[in-house]
């Protein structure tokens, strides 16, 4: 991992097309900003971790079955 | 194309009809190209079969069933997509215990423009969208966008030849 030491207002840039600015920093916590192309996604981490496990869970298991879920089995068995 | 997918066995592909994840899933990230399958008489659900890696297929639904609505996104939030002829699916875990309800990934829903032929998961931060009133299924149709329908794959396919369709449904 590459390390970089920053004061506020300083920046680093990844690429020529984002460049992440410290905009505050105190009591133990940094508020970045970070500009860059408006497609890319930018994700906190932990909300990314929960996006990818939701898409892990969601990916069913090809002998799972849904008769008991079903719409039709709902009408014939309410 | 012909694929053969774990769930379902031989289904036959149209180019037309296969889909690419404009940004990678998060978890999936070489997965890219997809296809969209109604499976008779499983509504109201869709399966996003990929057509990279056959064990890979999603549960999906439409969010009303689940008591889930969004705003149409600003184009720049669906990574350059038509927010606002995009088409909402939700990824569905089914629970390994009956007794517990279908949960909806209501924070990644799936963005399907049909112009384009592309979707991309839109990640929402918790506070922007409700959470799930718990699954209640609507009878009917899918309530599918009109231009999405002709970009999904009927299984088993009706249009195919006796021996085709038996092949896919024994596989």
């Amino acid at each position: 991992m590459l390390i970089l030491t920053r004061r506020t207002g300083e920046a680093i840039r990844i690429g020529d097309k984002i460049r992440i600015v410290v905009v505050q920093a105190e009591s133990g916590k940094i508020r970045i900003g970070i500009e860059g192309p408006r497609e890319l996604p930018i994700l906190r981490e932990e909300l990314y971790t929960l996006i990818r496990e939701g898409n892990q869970q969601a990916n069913a298991p090809a002998d799972i079955t849904l008769e008991h879920w079903l719409v039709e089995g709902k009408e014939e068995n309410p | 194309m012909s694929v053969f997918a774990s769930r379902f066995g031989a289904v036959e592909i149209p180019t037309d009809r296969i889909w690419r994840c404009r940004q990678p899933l998060a978890g999936f990230e070489e997965l890219q190209r997809f296809a969209l399958i109604q499976a008779a008489g499983q509504s109201p659900f869709l399966w996003l079969q990929s057509l990279e890696l056959q064990p890979i297929a999603f549960l999906l639904a439409e969010p009303r069933h689940f008591g889930l609505q969004y705003p149409a996104p600003a184009d720049a939030e669906v990574s350059g997509l038509n927010g606002a002829a995009c088409q909402f699916l939700v990824m569905v875990t089914i629970p390994e215990n009956k007794d517990e309800p279908l949960r909806p990934h209501h924070l990644g829903p799936l963005c399907f423009d049909p112009g384009t032929g592309e979707f991309v998961q839109w990640v929402l931060e918790p506070g922007r969208v409700s959470v799930s009133s718990g699954f209640r299924p609507e009878t009917g149709d899918l309530g599918l966008a009109p231009s999405l329908l002709p970009r999904l794959v009927r299984w088993p396919d009706s249009s195919a030849s006796p021996n085709s369709r038996s092949a896919s449904i024994a596989a």
